[in-house]
């Protein structure tokens, strides 16, 4: 199909700027202005609906993290949506005429400044200093900051074991019959290959086929717990479940696995708030699936994962980053490091210092004021 | 009667092929048999009562004293017929997987002794018609079974083909058999194993059968020792009781009832305990009702009496749409071999017919109905302080009960079942309602939702189709657009460019996209930011009346000025042999430089002043509001001297006199700056800067070998070289400006209003005009495309904001300089640092638009929702610029900027010490 196709010719032309709230594919926060073409984005409208009117963070990070007003920001927000379909009026038109609806998203032409972009707009007037210390010290850093291979070790161990009990459950449900599970899939950092040292926890997304009731859920933790139990004894002890909003955690000594419980899509308007999990928390699960199968796709350089972990680091480490979700940091860290003139990946001390020239730039607001 | 048989089997000749004609002929009686197959050529049901009836030791005949017995026997004479045929059909036709049991076979030849019984039992129950019919029938049946057989297994194969097995392939998802019995109900599990085991057991399982034999009175029966009421199925202590039990209304209901057949149940199909004559609604019900006390006492009772109990299995009870039930039917049947008239067979045919359909139907329900509990997760148990179970509650439907038989069959209930595929599973299948009308109503309901969804999704398909659509263009078209711009950039590369002579003068822009003509900023008129930049921009651009003062001074000057060079040019021809040969070279200079105005053609050594040019805000025309000080240069042939600086200053105001005599002009020297300054005299002063200077200086820069020649020649009295310098900079700057920057869309706008934000905010003060022009003309050239003034204005702040000045960055590179220097290297690193992070202020407020702030305006308001009061008020802008405190300050402009800038540092001096 063509969205497909396209996406396959142009794979070096992922970013732009949108201002829709329709591109806010975030576990988390809701408002991403960075736009890729994520595979299928396909929503039902309501799912949008609902979206557009989730409150939204504002991001705004400077290069010394100076935050602006949170009550500019609302008011700033609350003005700037609903603007028509300007946008539209400026896309080439296609053959046939491209008939755009009243949900289309506005589609912001102008990037922000971009030195890297602009490379050769601004020769240099002497050379560039040597790096070579700051490259040695992000390096350092990330390797501070990369989980011990005993971490790796027993996140992995329990990742496995609980894949293989939902797999069990999959293929043989048993007497279980709170909840059908429809696919398990590892998500997140852990997927990724993203994970900080003294984080363990891995994420799993169950995607369910019945409808995700709060005590289905708790069932289904239990039921898992007990079969690790069953296929672990010794662990017995320090096994631990604990059942939370959007889903449930697994835990021993070393390790934790995020059980995230979502739904199939066709469910997804079905869900009544009293009895079910939250409608926005499981369409958030669904979409870090997509979101890690378009890093497994798109992202896996490797300067990529160091550059996400200390993006990760800094974001813990500095209150004015903490609106960026893992998924925009993704986000970032491939644009920072992959799109640029020459195609090459940068290295990571550029990439570093563009992700916060990017921030400084406005990438994120860019959208804000650009229609009436 | 054995016509209407005849005519009856004469229907179903089909099946009998062969044997027919000498099947009627030589048995005559078998045509009430044949009647009886051709009736039941929907045989499945007939057979299963009739089976079932001989299996169960004709309960049937116990229940339906005076019809049923005859019927009974009629059935139990057309199964047994079956039977023997089917024993036949078993050597024949091995392939039926019913047949093919070799056990199967075994018992039915032991039923033919069973036959025999039967027929025997029949016979002996007083009934005249039947009697009479069944007596002849028996006598011939040896002979019969063993002289058919091609015949007999014809016809039983082409009944078995629409036989219950049919039903059951529809109903049975489990084993088949099991559900079979059950549902057929009649034949107890037990029998029907012996029967397929053995014909010993069925000879031994047929022991019960005798007393059960005995034959049953019409009602109202006669009293017996236990004063037992066989309609109404209890015993009375006493004969008073019981007669008084005969009389009562209990007991002439039931009976009215039996006579005209069970009542059709309101549901569609029921369980029916035959031993207690309860109807039960489903399969749990039933099991209910069989632990119950109730049928208990009946058990008991019957044990006592020695009165055959029959299966618990319950029987299948047709619903409403139903002529009659099984056992109506076989009422039914007796009836019509009573009545023995052709039109009652014949309803039955039909009736039988219409039944097997129903019988589906309702063996389909009853699967249903046999459900798997669901949600079991879903009801939690209450239990009380010594942990029994004393409740339960059904989370999903909001109910509670105390019996865990309640709860099981609440669990497989309907509602329970709805709720569950509403709130937990949607995909679990709930038996819609078997009511004829809401059933109707249901399948309403689906068309409307089929309906609805098939929009659904041809809406949806439609949706993403033209989303893909859209996707597809959007995802080219950013594609093309880098791709244009990438190559631009490649092809451009803005290396260090020649001296300004050199640009070509219409510098090519970057190209648009073939799509996109430069009239974007048309197709998307002014965005808010946009009609903020062009309202403050024309404030800030010079009135007409400015302009004109200013063109009129600089005018003048430059007439008087080419005067002075006249007179001076005149003044030194003579002396051309005294003076020094310095002064001729300029006079020569001089002379190509008028040849063009034609008046002096003398070939007389060079002039020495060669022109004047306009350089600065003049030339790039940058003129604010306000401005009162322009720039000229004149370009002396050669090294100015500050000789020749007076020589100038003393002629000029002549000369000026000449050219405005009307205007009074003020004629400053100021040496150190190697300039005059000319004032004029009126309300509003202008002043003109006249700096001396000779391309000479430079070349003396650039060619560094020669310096040392030319330094040793320099006159004692030379002007000042960093001035005479800066002022040839100027002129490459205008020629550069003019070449670069007077082209680029908006670029000039912007550096206008930068030129007053400069001017405005201290914070910007440092950064120098030059670096402020080059680094404007860059970043918007760098976008690529046109920028709408709001944007180029934004993109500048961009820039700067991700730090374009910091130390570390590229810097900016000054094309008008040979050696790579930073325009802005002036600034210190303070300066930079200030800048930018005032810039990611503005960038900040432009992006929440808050723009006015930035330009230190008022607020636009957006033109078509124009509101009167926020329009009116002029006194705003004191008042964003002069508080500073209110809780707002930060955001407004001047003062919010010093503010901000502080901010800025703080948080830098934070982040400094955080990441150390």
């Amino acid at each position: 199909m063509p969205r497909r196709s396209s996406r396959r010719c142009f794979p070096q032309a992922p970013w732009s700027v949108y201002s829709s709230s329709s591109s806010c594919d975030l576990v988390g926060h809701s408002t991403i202005i960075l736009r890729f073409p994520v595979p299928h984005e396909s929503q039902s409208p309501q799912a949008r609906a609902g979206r557009s009117q989730g409150q939204r963070p504002q991001l705004w990070i400077s290069l010394h993290c100076t935050k602006i007003n949170r009550k500019q920001q609302e008011m700033v927000m609350t003005r700037g949506r609903g603007r028509g379909m300007r946008g539209g009026m400026m896309r080439p038109m296609g053959p046939g005429g491209p008939h755009f609806g009243p949900k289309m998203k506005q589609f912001v032409p102008r990037l922000p400044f971009d030195m890297v972009l602009c490379e050769s707009a601004f020769p240099r007037v002497k050379a560039a200093p040597d790096e070579s210390a700051f490259t040695q010290a992000l390096l350092k850093r990330n390797a501070d900051l990369s989980p011990t291979a005993a971490e790796q070790a027993a996140v992995l161990n329990l990742v496995t074991k609980i894949q293989t009990v939902m797999d069990n459950l999959i293929v043989d449900p048993g007497t279980f019959d709170a909840c059908q599970i429809e696919e398990v899939r590892q998500v997140g950092s852990y997927k990724k290959g993203t994970m900080m040292t003294g984080h363990n926890v891995a994420d799993i997304v169950v995607i369910l086929k019945t409808l995700p009731t709060k005590e289905a859920v708790e069932a289904l933790g239990k039921k898992v717990c007990d079969d690790l139990r069953i296929l672990e004894p010794q662990e017995v002890l320090v096994l631990t479940m604990l059942p939370n909003d959007r889903g449930f955690e697994i835990s021993n000594s070393e390790a934790t696995v995020r059980v995230l419980v979502t739904t199939i899509h066709q469910n997804l308007r079905k869900l009544d708030p009293e009895l079910h999990l939250d409608q926005k928390i499981l369409q958030s699960h669904l979409a870090a699936i997509r979101h890690s199968r378009w890093f497994e796709e798109n992202a896996h350089h490797s300067t990529i994962k160091v550059l996400i972990r200390l993006l990760r680091d800094l974001r813990g480490r500095f209150e004015g980053f903490e609106p960026l979700s893992p998924w925009m940091l993704d986000l970032l860290a491939h644009y920072a490091i992959l799109n640029n003139p020459s195609r090459q990946a940068l290295p990571i001390n550029s990439a570093f210092r563009r992700c916060l020239q990017l921030l400084a730039a406005g990438t994120l607001p860019a959208w804000v004021s650009r229609n009436q | 009667m054995y016509w209407s048989g005849l005519s009856a089997a004469a229907n179903a000749a089909a099946a009998y092929q062969t044997g027919q004609t000498g099947y009627p002929v030589g048995h005559t009686p078998t045509g009430t048999y044949t009647t009886q197959r051709a009736a039941g050529s929907t045989y499945d049901t007939g057979y299963q009562t009739a089976a079932a009836a001989a299996a169960t030791h004709s309960t049937a005949a116990g229940t339906y004293p005076s019809a049923a017995a005859s019927a009974t026997y009629d059935y139990g004479y057309g199964r047994t017929t079956q039977t023997a045929a089917a024993a036949a059909a078993a050597a024949y036709d091995s392939s039926k997987t019913y047949y093919a049991q070799p056990s199967s076979a075994t018992a039915y030849t032991g039923a033919d002794t069973h036959y025999h019984n039967k027929a025997a039992y029949t016979s002996a129950s007083a009934y005249t018609t039947t009697s009479r019919q069944t007596t002849p029938v028996v006598t011939p049946k040896t002979s019969y079974t063993g002289t058919y057989p091609g015949a007999a297994a014809a016809a039983a194969t082409a009944t078995y083909n629409t036989s219950p097995y049919a039903v059951q392939t529809t109903t049975a998802n489990k084993t088949a058999l099991p559900v079979y019995m059950q549902q057929t109900s009649q034949p107890p599990a037990a029998a029907v194993a012996a029967v397929k085991t053995a014909g010993n057991t069925w000879q031994t399982f047929k022991k019960p059968q005798v007393p059960g034999k005995t034959p049953k009175p019409k009602a109202p029966p006669k009293p017996q020792q236990l004063h037992y009421c066989d309609v109404c199925k209890i015993s009375c202590a006493g004969p008073q009781t019981y007669r008084e039990h005969l009389e009562g209304q209990k007991h002439k209901k039931k009976e009215a009832a039996a006579k005209a057949g069970p009542t059709p149940s309101r549901h569609g199909a029921s369980l029916r305990c035959e031993l207690c004559d309860v109807t039960c609604t489903g399969a749990d019900a039933y099991a209910a009702h069989i632990r119950g006390a109730k049928h208990q006492k009946v058990v008991k009772l019957h044990q006592k009496l020695g009165k055959p109990i029959p299966s618990t299995d319950p029987v299948v009870v047709g619903g409403t749409t139903k002529t009659s039930t099984t056992t109506a039917g076989a009422t039914e049947g007796a009836k019509t071999t009573t009545s023995g008239t052709t039109a009652a067979l014949t309803s039955l045919l039909m009736t039988t017919d219409v039944k097997k359909e129903d019988l589906k139907d309702d063996l389909l329900d009853l699967k249903e109905k046999d459900v798997e509990p669901v949600g079991q997760v879903y009801i939690e148990e209450i239990k009380n302080e010594e942990g029994k179970v004393i409740s339960f509650n059904c989370k999903l439907c909001e109910c509670r009960f105390n019996d865990p038989n309640a709860k099981e069959m609440h669990m497989k209930g309907r509602r329970h079942r709805l709720q569950y595929k509403k709130k937990v599973n949607p995909e679990l299948v709930v038996e819609v309602k078997p009511s004829l009308r809401q059933r109707k109503l249901q399948e309403e309901k689906l068309r409307r939702q089929q309906l609805r969804e098939e929009m659904w999704r041809r809406r949806e398909e439609e949706r993403l189709l033209e989303e893909e659509e859209r996707w597809y263009w959007e995802e080219r078209r950013r594609y093309e657009e880098e791709c244009e711009y990438l190559d631009w950039c490649r092809r451009y590369p803005r290396g260090p460019p020649g001296p300004p002579p050199m640009m070509p003068p219409g510098m090519p822009r970057p190209p648009f996209m073939p799509g996109m003509p430069p009239m974007m900023p048309m197709r998307r008129p002014d965005s808010s930011d946009d009609r903020h930049v062009l309202a403050k921009h024309a404030e800030i651009y010079p009135k007409e009346e400015e302009l004109g003062a200013i063109q009129k001074i600089v005018s003048n000057t430059e007439k008087a000025l080419k005067m002075v060079s006249d007179y001076l040019a005149e003044v030194d021809a003579p002396k051309e042999q005294q003076i020094k040969p310095k002064t001729k070279k300029e006079e020569e200079s001089k002379g190509e430089d008028e040849k063009k105005d034609g008046e002096k053609k003398e070939d007389g050594p060079p002039r020495m002043l060669k022109g004047v040019m306009r350089v600065g805000i003049l030339a790039k025309g940058l003129l604010l509001r306000g401005d009162t000080s322009v720039q000229l240069v004149v370009l002396c042939g050669d090294k100015p001297t500050r000789t020749l600086l007076d020589r100038v200053a003393d002629n000029l105001p002549k000369q000026l006199a000449v050219v405005a005599p009307e205007d009074k002009y003020d004629i400053q020297r100021v040496v150190e700056e190697a300039a005059l300054v000319v004032q004029n005299i009126g309300e509003q002063r202008i002043c003109v800067n006249v700096t001396l200077t000779s391309p000479i200086m430079r070349e003396q820069l650039l060619h560094d070998g020669d310096s040392q020649v030319t330094a040793v020649k320099d006159p004692p009295d030379v002007l000042d070289k960093q001035k005479c310098l800066d002022a040839l900079a100027a002129l490459r700057h205008a020629k550069w400006f003019q070449a670069r920057a007077n082209g680029l869309q908006s670029c000039v706008m912007v550096i206008r209003i930068l030129r007053d934000l400069c001017q405005r905010l201290p914070t910007w003060g440092p950064l120098n005009s030059w670096a402020m022009e080059l680094m404007c003309e860059k970043v918007i050239a760098s976008a690529g495309q046109h920028l709408s003034p709001g944007d180029a204005l934004r993109r500048v702040f961009e820039a700067l904001a991700s730090g374009l000045l910091l130390p570390g960055s590229p810097g900016l590179l000054d094309p008008c300089e040979k050696d790579p220097i930073d325009a802005a290297s002036p600034l210190s690193a303070q300066e930079r640092e200030d800048i930018t992070a005032s810039a990611q202020h503005a960038l900040r407020l432009i992006a929440f638009r808050q723009i006015h702030k930035v330009l230190g305006m008022d607020p636009i308001p957006p033109p078509k929702f124009q509101r009167g009061g926020r329009f009116t008020r002029k006194r705003r802008r004191d008042n964003s610029t002069g508080e500073g405190n209110d809780s707002e300050g930060e955001l407004d402009g001047g003062d919010g900027k010093k503010d901000k800038k502080e901010d800025g540092e703080d948080s830098k001096m934070d982040t400094d010490k955080e990441s150390k």
